[in-house]
């Protein structure tokens, strides 16, 4: 995505995963700053306890466990928002139902929420606008606008 | 006393370059808006195409579903068979401020 595209878009700047973050499977003693991915609750709790782990990527509902695992290790929950869009119209709706109970639990363990597009094509970007509007829509209560910068601000930071 | 009708101006980006001055693709927008937002729905908002250029167009709904409809843009993934993704670039109370951000 070219710069003129990400400020005409509202963005400050826009990550890249691969590149500028990693995004592998949930795994301790990963070398950069990584968001762990996974449905293996066990393998996601371990990999919160890794200093290079920036949070999880949702996947299905989580328990209370992690959540509160989440929370005791002060790491993000990231939540991908195109696929909800490009689900189908049942699944739209169990996911936009599960999505809703865990901003819930979320916001009683105290637990930061980021929403992120994973856009893979030109048709799947998100401007800033809509995805906060996404986010407030999927029951995030917080700073929307706060809540989008949390990468940004995992990535100016030094080690 | 009755009060003014008082509407927002919402300047979107296809990305794919499609004549939003078509009749029929802008009638096939008002349809997909219309089965994200409901009946109801669409009949607050009254969205209507106000100017279209390449990719980018002019969209005019009432103020209070402003939100509400952007969020359905975002929703809509293909219009008459070809598929797309609409973002949603700036809101404004005024037609003019959108005109001069218009891509040239």
């Amino acid at each position: 995505m070219s710069e003129e595209l990400s400020k005409r878009l509202g963005f400050a700047k826009v990550l890249r995963s691969g590149r500028d973050i990693e995004m592998k499977p949930a795994a301790q003693n990963f070398t950069r700053k990584t968001i762990a991915t996974g449905s293996n609750e066990g393998l996601l709790i371990k990999s919160l306890k890794d200093r290079n782990t920036l949070g999880i990527l949702m996947e299905g509902m989580p328990s209370n466990k992690l959540i509160a695992m989440l929370s005791e290790h002060s790491k993000t929950l990231f939540i991908n928002v195109n696929s909800v869009i490009y689900a189908d119209q049942k699944q739209q709706q169990k996911l936009i139902y599960l999505y809703r109970k865990t901003m819930h639990y979320c916001k009683k363990f105290k637990v930061d929420i980021c929403p992120i597009s994973l856009a893979v094509s030109d048709e799947q970007l998100l401007s800033a606008k809509q995805l906060m509007l996404l986010a407030k829509f999927l029951g995030f209560d917080g700073d929307a606008k706060k809540a989008l910068g949390t990468l940004g601000s995992f990535y100016g930071k030094k080690d | 006393m009755a009060r003014r009708i008082k509407n927002r101006y919402i300047l979107a980006e296809t990305s794919i370059p499609l004549d939003m001055g078509n009749i029929v693709n802008q009638a096939e927008l008002q349809t997909r808006i219309m089965q994200v937002l409901g009946t109801i729905g669409y009949s607050y908002s009254n969205p209507k195409i106000m100017f279209a250029g390449e990719k980018q167009f002019i969209l005019r709904v009432q103020r209070s579903s402003e939100e509400s409809t952007m969020l359905a843009l975002s929703f809509i993934k293909s219009i008459n068979g070809r598929k797309l993704g609409i973002c949603t670039i700036k809101t404004s109370g005024t037609i003019k401020s959108l005109k001069e951000a218009l891509l040239k």
